[in-house]
């Protein structure tokens, strides 16, 4: 492992390190968190009788259609998040990062901007962008012949979920930008001016140095990716709503509309549970495999 | 390092157990609070009296964001501050919020934790649970306390806002949600002077509309209940007749699954896939379907009676143009072809938690808010009103709206399904809409799958 | 030959990089655009340049429709939670990066608990938990939340460019016998600079931009947010876009702002003169 714990801190220091943190963390966090896995075993709908029925929610989630739809759903979008924007926001950190690039500062600035819109903004903005008469999306395919290509974007249940996949993809490519980046100025410059009189070309470069030196930065972004894609809501919910059916329902939203829309807290609580559960276990599974990889 | 993690692993469990206790003790002070409340109120209640000078303060919690100019928010705000002008020892603490699906994720939230405010907007479907769970209150003891006030609402208004026989809300509008607005110049153009009144003739007419390019019905169904409310809630009862829904909410034999409901999902997903509405029906919204509409790519669209300021509000010529009808009668159909879906839709409710001790003033501010007064000045605006008013200046309203009340006074008001069904079923329902006006599922198993829900939840 | 085909490929990812930022910024400018437009110009087509430009809808925005409140609100939420999030990430993401004692574990599985829990399966037990001790609606209530939820990532980002410290500048400065507290503030906080940076500008993002907390936990206007302020500005049945924009645009600027600012510094940060790799 890393840097063993070389820094002998006393006791009280590490308390005082520590604990002011995490009593707020743990009273916002922890304490409801296990509120609601004790809700979840019950049937309270809304009113004041929470009557306890054990793990029969969780039986009821195991055989529940959208849940398991949810879930498939949020895996692609997690998977083309992890693969696409990582390997767009690493690809551009280079470019970036390259002696030979024009206005870096601009570019910095905007791929970073659609970060700050907020999600019912750009849910509208992409709703036009796929729009079947005036989309920019067909337009631009019928522009380049490929008209054959064009289908109900947003209505048709094959295609719903990687078209809702995009403009998350797209938003959020400035956030691991920038922990790449900032990762990338850790990096000290003679590496690479050595590797440039070897003559190691960019490619190399990028696999072979930057790549190693940011993995921890590279893990921590797609972390980040795997939690916040597992729990995506609002831009889903702007954009189609979980629709047509629930051929775009995820898994935050299927938690939502069961508590506050069906009234079914209880229920709505083991599917939240459930959502913890099962991202934990993708957390854990991802940190195995690269500390493996690392050895 | 033990001593260290022991003292992490107890600070935790405190922070934990203070928290747990607090919550604990927050909730049952809830209950001991409303305990109280009940005695002091029940001995002060005789000689309490809403001008009795004892300062008072209602909350009141609704939908209509602060600025908004629409003719329902600006009257009731209107009546409430003349109440407070009038009732100085009464103040209204009102919250807006102007989405509606976070209002009621917040009134859910607030209902979920027994803090519902003293009054509030409900729907119909929302304030049934409300009501079986305790959290709202019965009103039947100040309405019936005030006979006049309440024999002047249409008596129907109250069926949306009552469950178990016990009235919880208090209506302040009526609204159909299903008219269909058409432009009469196409309809024209393709050989129809008036609105066909048989199925097979509408269908017809659709069908030579879209030969001439033009989408014969705009839809936006993006937020699911559109298809619902405004289209099926009335289709539904051509086929089966309202006697069959008033079954199934008694639970008294009628299903979703009977021949007739399933015949009327079946001419629905008729219109969907043959291409009567636009092809991106389930990504747009009910705004964007009357934007269609407004440009002239579409020939009709159905929505509620509230649509009518929209429509006055869109490009004069189109307006000018505006007819208004309801489905046609369809081929065997137990239904009355001259009904539409409507009712009360919303209306102000009450949360228990300070209702005996604030009976009085909240009767009188409901009183307020969509009494006689009231109804009047939103007839005067155009807009139904639940309360029958006899004499109102008629000169502001518009065109539509007088053609829309001509056409409702002779139509009966059917239910609304998500005022009354329990919304997990609604839920399912509306999700499954979608699917099947694409056609992914077929009308059995989507009957199949609203009963299951039914049977579930009831 | 191999100049050109370098050169030729210079151009290339310079030609892909514009034509990327271009696709992440006209949607902005569309926005931005449109914000000046009256509303009539905006029903009859929604990405024409406007016809004639008017100010008005940013008035109506920010005056009329109060959001000069939220925007207070906001900023003092805001402003106190990054503070205490940076504070709080930084000293527990040092303290579990450096020091291997029993609970470390358990501590970073905890936070990672937090970001792994969807926010609304929170609100009914927080709600409760901040009412029963008359916490909540009040101008601290939001705080409390909001340091809770951003502390795990700003955690994960310290701990992790942390560990890639080497250690012989903290262990000079022991064996000199600084205390722990001097360490940290004169000789690691200075080198996290770049992660401060990026903590601090994905903090207040996050922070400024909370909806669910906000919605749920104060009902006084006063107290209400930015992002729950902006629902005031859709309309029942119709939504005037044009000041919608206005408000969206005056929204997104402070961040906009500390982004720019402090972008800047997670590269200028490394030249100040620490020692790295």
């Amino acid at each position: 492992m890393k840097n063993a714990s070389v820094v002998k801190i006393n006791k009280k220091t590490l308390f005082l390190l520590i604990a002011p943190g995490l009593m707020i963390y743990a009273f916002v966090v922890i304490v409801p968190l296990f509120t609601a896995l004790g809700y979840s075993l019950t049937d309270w709908s809304i009113g004041p009788n929470k009557r306890f029925i054990g793990l029969k929610n969780y039986v009821e989630l195991l055989k529940d259609k959208v849940f398991w739809t949810s879930l498939k759903n949020n895996l692609i979008i997690v998977f083309a998040n992890v693969l696409i924007q990582m390997g767009i926001a690493f690809f551009l950190t280079v470019l970036l990062s390259s002696r030979h690039t024009k206005m870096k500062g601009f570019h910095r600035t905007v791929i970073f901007l659609p970060v700050v819109l907020s999600a019912v903004v750009v849910g509208y903005i992409w709703q036009m962008m796929y729009s079947s008469d005036y989309g920019i999306l067909n337009a631009l395919l019928r522009a380049v012949g490929l008209e054959n290509l064009i289908m109900p974007w947003l209505d048709s249940p094959k295609v719903v979920i990687y078209a809702v996949t995009v403009p998350l993809i797209w938003q959020y490519l400035g956030v691991p930008l920038i922990i790449f980046m900032s990762a990338v100025q850790g990096i000290s410059k003679e590496i690479y001016e050595v590797c440039e009189l070897d003559g190691v070309s960019g490619i190399q470069k990028a696999r072979y140095i930057t790549f190693p030196l940011i993995f921890d930065s590279i893990k921590v972004a797609i972390m980040l990716s795997i939690s916040s894609n597992m729990l995506v809501f609002t831009h889903i919910y702007v954009l189609t709503g979980g629709g047509p059916g629930t051929s775009s329902m995820v898994l935050a939203q299927y938690a939502y509309n069961t508590s506050f829309v069906s009234m079914k807290l209880g229920y709505g609580s083991a599917i939240s549970i459930g959502i913890f559960a099962i991202s934990f276990v993708i957390v854990i599974l991802f940190r195995k495999l690269t500390e493996v990889r690392k050895k | 390092m033990k001593k260290r993690f022991q003292k992490t692993a107890l600070l935790l469990a405190a922070t934990m157990t203070v928290s747990m206790v607090t919550a604990a003790c927050g909730s049952s002070n809830n209950l001991t609070e409303a305990g109280k409340t009940n005695t002091t109120g029940a001995v002060k209640k005789d000689a309490a009296d809403v001008n009795s000078g004892e300062k008072i303060e209602i909350t009141f919690m609704n939908l209509w964001a602060e600025g908004n100019t629409e003719n329902i928010a600006v009257s009731v705000r209107a009546a409430m501050e003349k109440f407070q002008q009038e009732n100085p020892n009464i103040t209204i603490k009102e919250e807006s919020i102007g989405d509606q699906s976070a209002y009621y994720t917040k009134l859910k939230t607030l209902a979920a934790s027994n803090s519902l405010p003293d009054v509030f907007v409900c729907k119909g479907s929302e304030l049934s649970t409300f009501a079986k769970n305790d959290l709202a209150a019965s009103l039947d003891d100040i309405l019936n306390g005030d006979a006049e006030w309440k024999d002047g609402y249409i008596p129907s208004s109250f069926d949306d806002l009552s469950t178990d026989g016990k009235i919880y809300g208090v209506p302040y509008s009526m609204l159909s949600t299903h008219v269909i607005y058409y432009n009469k110049q196409i309809l024209a153009d393709v050989g129809y002077d008036t609105f066909p009144t048989t199925w097979d003739d509408f269908t017809a007419m659709l069908g030579k509309i879209k030969e001439k390019g033009i989408t014969p019905i705009a839809l936006g169904n993006k937020e699911q209940w559109v298809v619902e409310s405004c289209i099926l809630s009335a289709l539904g009862d051509r086929f089966t007749g309202t006697d069959w829904f008033k079954g199934i909410m008694d639970q008294s034999g009628p299903k979703f699954t009977d021949p007739e409901f399933v015949q009327a999902l079946t001419a629905l997903q008729k219109l969907g896939t043959s291409g009567v509405f636009n092809s991106d029906m389930n990504s747009i919204n009910n705004d964007q379907q009357k934007t269609l509409y407004f440009n002239g790519k579409a020939a009709m669209f159905m929505e509620g009676s509230w649509a009518v300021g929209a429509i006055m509000a869109g490009p004069k010529d189109i307006a000018a143009n505006t007819e208004v009808a309801v489905l046609p009668a369809v081929n065997g159909g137990r239904g009355d072809a001259a009904a539409t879906s409507g009712g009360s839709g919303s209306g102000f409710a009450v949360g228990i938690k300070n209702y005996d001790a604030k009976k009085d003033a909240i009767a009188a501010f409901l009183k307020a808010i969509s009494g006689p007064e009231y109804a009047k000045a939103i007839s005067e605006l155009g807009e139904p009103a639940a309360y029958v008013v006899k004499d109102y200046d008629q000169s502001n309203v518009s065109e539509l709206a007088v053609k829309y009340s001509e056409m409702a006074a002779g139509l009966t008001f059917t239910p609304i399904y998500d005022s009354f069904l329990d919304p997990a079923v609604i839920s399912v329902m509306n999700s499954g809409l979608q699917e099947l006006l694409i056609g992914a599922v077929t009308p059995e198993d989507l009957a199949q799958r609203i009963q299951d829900e039914f049977d579930k939840v009831y | 030959m191999r100049n050109l085909m370098r050169k030729g490929g210079r151009w290339i990812y310079n030609i892909f990089l514009l034509l990327f930022s271009m696709a992440c910024i006209s949607p902005i400018i569309w926005i931005m655009y449109s914000s000046v437009k009256t509303k009539e110009d905006f029903m009859m087509d929604i990405i024409s340049l406007p016809a004639r430009i008017q100010f008005k809808n940013y008035y109506t925005a920010f005056i009329e429709g109060k959001l000069y409140m939220n925007f207070i609100s906001s900023t003092f939420n805001t402003v106190i939670t990054v503070f205490f999030v940076l504070l709080f990430a930084f000293t527990i993401g040092y303290a579990l990066a450096r020091c291997n004692f029993k609970g470390r574990n358990f501590i970073y599985s905890l936070f990672l608990a937090g970001m792994l829990t969807p926010i609304y399966a929170l609100i009914v037990p927080l709600f409760i938990q901040l009412k029963g001790l008359k916490m909540d609606n009040k101008f601290y209530t939001l705080i409390i939340p909001y340091i809770a939820i951003r502390l795990p990532l700003a955690m994960f980002l310290f701990e992790s460019f942390i560990r890639t410290v080497p250690l012989e500048l903290e262990e000079a400065a022991y064996m000199d016998g600084a205390t722990v507290w001097y360490t940290m503030r004169k000789i690691i906080a200075p080198i996290c600079k770049p992660v401060m940076s990026t903590a601090l500008i994905l903090a207040f993002l996050d922070t400024w931009n909370e909806f669910p907390f906000a919605l749920v936990l104060v009902t006084d206007d006063k107290f209400r947010t930015v992002p729950v302020g902006l629902t005031s500005f859709y309309g029942q049945y119709t939504t005037d876009y044009t000041v919608l924009m206005a408000a969206l645009v005056l929204s997104a600027l402070p961040v906009i702002i500390i982004y720019i600012f402090f972008n800047k510094k997670i590269i200028q940060g490394m030249t100040a003169g620490a020692i790295k790799g």
